[in-house]
Formats: structure tokens, sequence, C-alpha cells
């Protein structure tokens, strides 16, 4: 395998530093993800799980450390170049255009990979979540919150990306949506696409994760694999403030 | 019947052209957030570029309408350049600075176009096949305003099918929503910008050309325009399509119907309209985006003005020896530009308190000023008073007027709040235009001069010297107060200020009254300094000049609107004496400042400072983990 191949797909962050002005957000994160990979960032409210996902798409004023994704070094970069790499984004709030319909902000997600067939055309979108179809020429805002979430999930997905990032995708939803989302993991990682999640509950780490990294102040503390999960766990309690 | 018929059609044909014209101005505030000053210069290089097009082009319709194609498309290139060289560094800076960096492009170009044109008025041909007039139910209507009247909607709706149906269409309002998730879809924001900027240059431009066979072309179109266009922004609501063709027409109406109805009033309704939507409803008719105040956004700096030390309270002193000592040394000429520089820095020191302390950013502080000259110059003319008196009304009538649209203005922050002063500000200059038998309309008020006693230079420079020193005590008395810790407390940090049980509008309306007693002490000496009082002490213009004085001072010291004053009234002063170019060196100075020192002379090294640790970024970035 070639230095190449190794890279393809894949997101590296090493001793990544942020700072919201003066006041220093990130201390020293390192990270992998390869593709159809899934790794779940644990940690508890404040530790940079946030930050740590809008550093990767450069959102943050000033980040230093190693950054690259798919061979190709993100530093300097904007969001939309980074973006454009095949990065999709869900951020935690949702964030949808409130006055675009839903099929006005899927054409304007839509994007197609450079090289393989597009994946996530509308219909297997729609097929992926049925209740968007019905509301499909209704305005984001006078969505539910479940689903704005499903909006802007199928929205970061429109861009058929290789990498996604899930802001605490489960939060809030009821349990049949969870579970809906916890098999469109498992499919994404099917398809090759890394994932990288913030969660504050374990319970999706147990579920889907590949690895999981354990954040505490701005800093990655403990990184292992799903197997080694209970054994993180009770080491991490201090780290996650459960 | 048919009168009110062709009296309503040329209300819509009216409002057809302000659409064009202020179409651009609420799609890229609507996306940027930067309201564009210069937005109305856009329209009167449209004009003076369509009358020199159709002059050359026009033997025929298709030549006519293919020079108002060619000049709008120009005006939108020029819109591009402009966009890519100089707002592209403003996006998120303060309103404050947005508004001053594009009037001084206002003014770069007015006299680019001076060069260009000259200084005479244009007339244009009228349009060739539209020259006459169709009969509407017998009473004839000029068949190029039926042509205007078409040409608002299908913009309109072309527009719509833009903003619709195409990529960049549903790109720019996602972005005028969120411009960090439309980024994180691949989408480059600044290609948005540069879009809707040009795109938005364009139909001014055209708006522009398309009043060549209408009315004469002048250098006085762009600032005619950008205020009635702000109105149209208004009260459509920000960044609203639909609103701003709703409010276009509704504009178009009240002139047409009011012009048959009470003409001398047309102007004030107007914006006695934009005033009451703000008041009401002040998201405008059709809801545009909501513009986040944000705290502290107001003013860019909100470093704390420092106590004076032992070696400035001493060179306090000696400047204070030395201005008193002057007329001994000086010649009357410079008696009378360092009184009138006097007067500036009162001006600006009332604004400074309200702008560099309050954080509430008044683009309307002429109102005060100019109800001060007016209030001295009615007293002397009307009443006959001698100047004592008039001098002692003129700060009266001025903090009685702040107290009123104070009390409607402090109710609203940020970029309404500016509009509403601004609002009221041209209700008063309209009706010092309009109100001829009390005002003397465009001809002023003549012959107020001083008693007896201060008549010479060297009298009324001392009269003002005593005035102003003792204008700039009170403010320094007010800013060391509790009151002005309160103020500066309720600027920097909105919520706590409230939490702590101070109350803030309160605050914010007395510091509008004291602002505008100062501004009006100041126009009733400037009446006397000058012996006149045009409606033009009630300008944008002058309200912009007070804030060009305070930003040139620096926002952070309690110094900075009397160095403020002093270095741009010598150098007006000088530039005047110089060249005919002024307002091309104003506005490359106001560029200088916004562009490379918000902090002004005094604040030039604290700013360096604050760059060197980052400290404003830590303010913006502060809330989020």
């Amino acid at each position: 395998m070639t230095g190449h191949e190794a890279e393809a797909g894949r997101l590296v962050l090493a001793g990544v530093a942020a700072w919201y002005g003066s006041a220093q957000a990130l201390f020293d994160v390192t990270l992998e993800v390869g593709p159809g990979e899934c790794v779940v960032v644990l940690g508890r409210n404040g530790a940079g799980k946030t930050t740590s996902l809008r550093a990767v798409l450069g959102m943050i004023p000033t980040v230093r450390g190693a950054r690259r994704f798919d061979g190709a070094d993100l530093a300097g970069a904007a969001t939309h170049e980074i973006a454009r790499r095949g990065i999709g984004y869900v951020p935690e709030d949702r964030r949808v255009f409130s006055g675009l319909t839903v099929a006005e902000t899927l054409t304007l997600a839509r994007r197609s990979p450079a090289t393989e067939p597009a994946r996530w055309s509308r219909d297997r979108l729609f097929e992926l979540f049925p209740r968007l179809a019905q509301l499909a020429e209704r305005r984001g805002g006078t969505l539910s919150g479940g689903e704005q979430r499903m909006l802007a999930i199928a929205r970061a997905l429109a861009g058929n990306p290789r990498l996604v990032l899930l802001d605490e995708p489960s939060e809030g939803l009821a349990p049949r949506l969870r579970a809906r989302i916890t098999e469109l993991i498992h499919t994404l990682r099917g398809q090759g696409v890394g994932l990288l999640i913030c969660e504050q509950s374990i319970a999706l780490a147990r579920a889907v994760a590949d690895r999981v990294v354990v954040l505490d102040r701005g800093r990655s503390v403990l990184t292992g694999s799903r197997a080694e999960l209970p054994a993180l766990l009770a080491q991490g309690l201090p780290h996650l403030g459960v | 019947m048919s009168v009110y018929l062709v009296q309503a059609l040329s209300g819509v044909a009216a409002g057809s052209v302000l659409f064009l014209i202020s179409v651009g101005l609420t799609l890229v505030f609507g996306l940027s957030r930067v309201v564009n000053f210069a937005h109305g210069s856009f329209v009167m290089v449209g004009g003076y570029l369509g009358y020199t097009l159709t002059e050359a082009f026009a033997t025929g319709p298709l030549g006519f309408w293919a020079a108002i194609a060619l000049s709008a498309l120009a005006v939108g290139a020029l819109g591009g350049l402009i966009e890519r060289t100089l707002i592209r560094r403003l996006y998120g800076a303060p309103e404050l600075l947005t508004l001053l960096a594009t009037f001084g492009v206002g003014l770069i170009l007015k006299d680019a176009a001076r060069l260009v044109w000259g200084p005479d008025d244009l007339l244009g041909a009228r349009a060739p096949g539209l020259g006459g007039s169709v009969a509407i139910v017998g009473t004839p209507f000029p068949t190029y305003d039926l042509v205007l009247c078409a040409i608002g909607p299908i913009v309109l709706a072309l527009l719509w099918l833009l903003f619709h149906s195409t990529r960049f269409g549903l790109a720019v309002r996602a972005a005028t929503e969120d411009r960090e998730i439309t980024a994180a879809l691949g989408i480059d924001p600044a290609r948005l910008f540069t879009g809707v900027f040009v795109l938005g240059a364009t139909f001014a431009g055209l708006g522009g050309a398309l009043q060549v066979p209408r009315q004469a072309i002048t250098l006085d179109l762009d600032l005619a325009w950008i205020v009635e266009a702000f109105v149209v922004v208004v009260i459509g609501g920000f960044g609203s399509l639909p609103g701003a063709f709703l409010a276009a027409q509704l504009i178009g109406q009240v002139q047409a119907f009011g012009i048959l109805i009470v003409p001398e009033i047309t102007l004030v309704g107007v914006f006695a309209l934009m005033a009451v939507v703000l008041v009401v409803r002040p998201r405008g008719l059709i809801g545009g985006v909501v513009v986040p105040v944000r705290a502290a956004a107001a003013s860019p700096a909100t470093r704390a003005p420092a106590r004076a030390g032992a070696w400035q309270r001493l060179g306090t002193a000696a400047a204070v020896a030395g201005l008193a000592a002057l007329p001994l040394v000086a010649d009357p000429y410079r008696l009378i530009v360092v009184a009138e520089a006097l007067i500036l820095a009162l001006f600006a020191a009332g604004l400074h308190l309200l702008v560099g302390i309050g954080g509430l950013v008044s683009f309307g502080h002429a109102a005060y000023f100019g109800l001060g000259a007016y209030g001295a110059a009615l007293t002397v003319h009307h009443l006959g008073w001698s100047m004592t008196p008039a001098l002692v009304a003129a700060p009266l009538a001025a903090a009685a007027g702040a107290a009123l649209f104070g009390a409607v203005c402090v109710r609203r922050h940020g970029i309404y709040l500016a509009m509403l002063t601004l609002a009221f500000a041209q209700i008063l200059w309209s009706a010092a235009f309009q109100w001829t038998a009390l005002t003397g309309g465009d001809n002023g008020i003549l012959g107020i001069w001083p008693d007896g006693w201060a008549a010479g230079p060297t009298g009324f420079y001392l009269l003002t010297l005593a005035v102003a020193l003792t204008g700039l005590a009170v403010v320094r008395r007010i800013a060391f107060s509790p009151f002005g810790f309160a103020l500066r407390a309720a600027n920097e940090a909105p919520a706590r200020a409230a939490a702590l049980g101070l109350p803030i509008r309160a605050l914010h309306w007395a510091a509008f009254v004291i602002a505008g007693g100062l501004a009006g002490l100041a126009g009733g000496l400037y009446a006397f300094a000058k012996g006149s009082v045009f409606p033009q002490v009630l300008s944008v213009a002058v309200s912009v000049q007070g804030l060009v004085i305070i930003l040139l001072g620096g926002l952070q010291a309690l110094s900075g609107p009397v160095i403020g004053a002093a270095v741009f009234h010598g150098l007006e002063t000088e530039i005047m004496r110089a060249t005919e170019l002024w307002r091309l060196w104003l506005g490359a100075l106001i560029l200088i400042l916004v562009l490379a020192g918000p902090g002004g002379v005094a604040g030039a090294a604290g700013a360096l400072v604050r760059r060197w640790t980052g400290e404003r970024e830590r303010a913006a970035g502060a809330d989020r983990s």
C-alpha cells in the first residue's frame, strides 16, 4: 500500500489547537478517521467536541496543528474549499434554512462526486426519510425539530460526502428516529464513508463506534476501539463527568 | 375621476423606478449586513452614463434602449470593482464603520462624476417614439411613464425567478440566513457577495439611466436617491424583495397623492411613514431578515476613556491658555477658522457621548445641530431677540427635539436606531425646505448677527471659546459621573447592566437629550458665526461630518472630538482652499481612517495593542464551546 492510498478519504488531526480571539478552546486534539470508519468523540459540555468539528471545517478564526483530509493539507483553506473536498456537516442545532423549502434545500446542497457515481440522489434521500418527501414544498422554518434534524442530515448527504461530521445527532430525538440514524450510520460505513460523531451519551458509541476518543478541556485524553469501551469508560469517568 | 387615475399611474411609475433603485440596497444588506451609502452614487453614475450614451446612440428606439442597458451594465461592472476592492473588507465590521466607508466611496464617486461630466445639470432628450402622451380616460399621460409602470413588475418577476429557480438565487437566500452553513455546503460566500452587489448596482444604474428623459441629471442625485432607497428598505423590511416592491409602490402613491392634497408636506410624509413603520413594525411590512443586535456592536471600541494624568492636565491647561491668547497673534481669518473648529468640537463632543460612550449610532445628529441653528435664527428673525437669549433658546430647542425624537429612537438598537435617527433628521430637513413661510426654505434666514460686544472676530472667538470649553467640561464631567459609567456599562454588557437594575432606556434617552442640547448650542453659535441659516445645516452631510470627526479623533479618548474637529476642520479648510475636489480627498481620508485605523488619531496606538492581543475576536467568539 502506497502512502497516497493510505491517505485516501482519511481525516487526520494531529496536535490541533484552536482559538476564538485570545480565548483558547482546543489545546491538543489528535484523532484519525479512515474511510468507512465511525469515530465517536465523547466528552462533557465544553470539552471541545463541537469546536473540534468546526476546526476541521475551518470555521474557527485561528487553528494550529496538522489537519489533513484525503492527502491534502487543510491549513489556510476556506470552509467552502474544505467542504468541496467531500466533507459533510450536520450541526448540533440543525440550522436549517428557514426560508427555503425542503426541495430547494436539497437542490442547493446537491454536489456530485468527481469520480464515483452519486449515491444520494433526491429520490434516495426521500427513501431514507419518507417524511421529507411529504414535506418537500414546506419551508424549513415550519418543520418540527425532528423533521429539521432529518433535513439537516439529508442536506449533508446530498453533497455525497466521503466524510460526515455529525454533532449530537441523536439528541432529543424519538427512539424510532434514533434507530433510523443508527441504521444510517451502518449504511454509510458500508459505503466507505467515514463518520466523526460528537456525543454526550455513550449509548450511540456502544452501538456504532469503531473507535472512541475522549476529550477533556480541549485535549484528546483517551482513545480506544469499541471492544475497549468498557475499560475506557471506567478509566475516563472523571473526564466524562458521568 | 380620471385625474385620480392618472395620479395613481404616475405613482406606479415613480414606484417602479424607486423599486429598481432600492432593490440592490435591500439585497446587499440582507446578504452581507452592509448598509451601502454609495448605492445612490450608482444611480447618479447610471444617470450620467445614460445621458452620454443616449446622446451618442439614441437616434432610434433601438439605440435608446441599447444605451440604457449598456449604462446599467457599466454601473454593474463599477459595482463589482468597488465590492472587490473595498466593500469586501467591511464585511463583519460595525455599522458605523460600514456606513462611513461607503459614504466616503460616495464622495469620491461624486467628484469623479464632476470631473467627467462637469458641475452643470444635464438635460437629456426624450425617449425616441415615447415622447408623447396617451389619453387615459380623457386625461393625457406620458407614454414613457407607462413603460416605466411595466418595468418595475417585470424586474420583480425576473428577480423572483432568479431567487427561486437558480442555484445562485437559492444560494443567496441560504447565505442571507446562515453564511457559515452555506459555506459548509461547498458554496463560496464571497462570490455570492460579488454577484449580488453587481446585480444591485446594475439595477440602480438602470434606474438612474431611465431618469434621463424625465429629469435633469445632477450631482445631487446620489443623496436624493439613497435617502429614498433607505426609506424603501426600512418600510419593506431589510433584505425582502417583495417588501421592497410593496414599499416602493406605497411611497410612489404617497408622493403622487400627497402633491394633490398637501403639497407642502410630501417629503415629511414619506419620512414620517418610515418612522411609524420602524416603531410599529421594525421588521418592515414583509418581515425581512432580523438584524441581530450584538453587544457593543454599535461602537468599534469600548475601551474605557482614561482619567487624565498630571501631564495631560498640564497639556490641557496649556492648550486652553494658548487658545485664549490666540487673538494676540492670529489674524481675523484664522480666528474664524479656529472658532468654527471649536463649534464642530462642541457638536462632536455630544455625539461622542452618544456614540463612543453610549454605543448609540446616531445617523441624524444634524437634526439637533439644525434645531439649534434654526432655534436661534427664528427667535432673532421672528421674535426680534438679541444674541444672548437666542443662544439660550438654541440648546433648549434642540434638547426638546431630542427629548421627543429620542423617546422613540431609544426603543430600537443598531441599524434600526441609525435609520430612525436619520428619518427624524430628514423630516426636519424636509420641513426646513418646504415650510417657506417660517424658514424661508431654500433661501434660508439671513441677518443673524451677534450683539455689538461679540461682533468683531476677537469678541466672537472669545465667546465661542468660552461656550465650547464649558460644554466640553460638562461632557467630561458627565463621562466620569455615575451616569457616564452606567451608560458605558449599558453599552458593553446590556444584559448584565439590565440585571443590575440599570434603567437602560432612560439612560439612553438622557444621553440623547444631552447630546442634542450640546449639538443645539453648537448650532446656535454656528448661526451667529455665519450670520445665516440654510436647510443644509440639517443635512445628512452634517451628521456624517460629526461621525467622521469622532472617528478621526478616536472613539476611546474624550479628547477625541476636539482633536478630530481640529484635524478635520484644518484639513477641510486647507483642501478646500487648494482644490475644487475636496470631496474626493475627504472620501479618501474616511476610507483610510476606516480601513487602516478605526481607532482614530488619539487611539491608533491602542488599536495596535488590541490587534496584537486579538481581543476583538475574543468578544465575537467567546460564546461557542
